[in-house]
């Protein structure tokens, strides 16, 4: 269906990705749809066109996919912006912030774990979910540590985001949560940058501590799990 | 916006995930670099030695089309689409359930802290 030139140069990833994602832009606009991120319909679509498209493999659409992926790490460094313009508000609320991150941080790891071991997910499993609401680059370090299953962190920490991405402003307007600052760090810390990209349309403050909060959960995820692993076994 | 802008801008998020490449190794610590490097920008931003229109349009336009960029990391869970299958419902449920504790219970205690602190402030 496709020349083989065209699946092994970086032009089939890259163009199947933004393609997609562009499609399905469209789709939830039209479709008034607004409720849902186009990502969510993106990622399943095109992980059925690898799977179902004769003739592709996840190897050629890797090729390109890894140029988009690359981007994350500039984009990540760009969430600096929202951070600076809003740092007023930041610092005169570090200390609700601070004890905002390690209730969510201990929440994560506690439920997560105890969640998971209930409902019987195996041993490698539950390693592999205990980062999941950390941004991915953390998340994929703190399983290598622990030792769990890093491409199945990725899936879990990116099917956190896009559940995040869908639901977070509907919890929080159900919770009557109104406050800007709330919002941007429970949604950083539940459900990292692919939650957080929704607030750049919502509210600056809510992106900007989202930001924060990606990046102060992430550490603090990072030095507690080691730290609380003995403890949860024994549970 | 112009091309230039977002070029300069570009380079120079480029290099400082490079310098934070470089401090991590130095260090040896499991730290994503970009992470450092977003404090970094900040830092460099509040003392002034970066302005702000100098990334901004870079950092607007990347900020925007962010949930796209996960894309390829969503798509490499095809990988494991046979361990995702076995264990569909313990990994969905937990999935599900943390998400909305760990929304809830940082939104309400945030929420709680705010507000007692507005006023504190306004006594």
């Amino acid at each position: 269906m496709f020349p083989e030139a065209l699946l092994n140069s970086p032009l089939f990833g890259i163009g199947l990705t933004i393609i997609i994602y562009c499609a399905c832009e469209f789709l939830v606009h039209r479709l008034e749809l607004n409720i849902i991120p186009p990502v969510v319909f993106a990622c399943p679509a095109i992980i059925l066109f690898l799977l179902y498209v004769p003739n592709v493999s996840y190897q050629q659409y890797k090729i390109g996919a890894d140029f988009i992926n690359f981007m994350l790490g500039p984009a990540t460094i760009a969430l600096a912006l929202p951070l600076y313009r809003n740092r007023k508000v930041i610092s005169a609320n570090a200390l609700s912030i601070t004890i905002g991150i390690l209730v969510a941080t201990l929440s994560a790891i506690f439920s997560v774990y105890l969640l998971g071991k209930t409902l019987g997910a195996s041993e490698a499993v539950l390693l592999s979910m205990i980062p999941k609401s950390v941004t991915n680059p953390i998340a994929l370090e703190i399983t290598k540590t622990i030792g769990g299953i890093q491409p199945l962190t990725a899936a879990v920490v990116i099917s956190t985001g896009m559940l995040g991405a869908t639901i977070n402003h509907k919890l929080l307007k159900l919770l009557g949560v109104k406050n800007d600052i709330a919002a941007g760090i429970a949604i950083g810390a539940s459900s990292h940058g692919i939650g957080t990209s929704v607030c750049a349309h919502v509210s600056a403050v809510q992106l900007a501590t989202g930001g924060v909060s990606i990046a102060l959960t992430g550490v603090a995820t990072s030095i507690l799990i080691p730290l609380l692993l003995p403890f949860l076994k024994t549970l | 916006m112009t091309a230039s802008s977002l070029l300069q801008g570009f380079a120079l998020l480029l290099f400082l995930q490079w310098i934070s490449t470089e401090i991590i190794a130095f260090l040896g610590i499991p730290f994503p670099p970009p992470l450092l490097g977003m404090l970094i920008l900040t830092a460099l931003l509040c003392t002034g030695v970066i302005k702000e229109n100098y990334i901004e349009d870079i950092c607007t336009a990347l900020i925007d089309k962010m949930a796209l960029l996960f894309l390829p990391a969503g798509v490499s869970m095809i990988l494991y689409l046979d361990v995702i299958k076995a264990e569909l419902l313990p990994i969905s449920l937990t999935v599900i359930l943390s998400s909305v504790i760990i929304l809830c219970s940082t939104a309400l205690v945030l929420e709680m802290l705010l507000r007692k602190k507005e006023k504190g402030g306004q006594q």
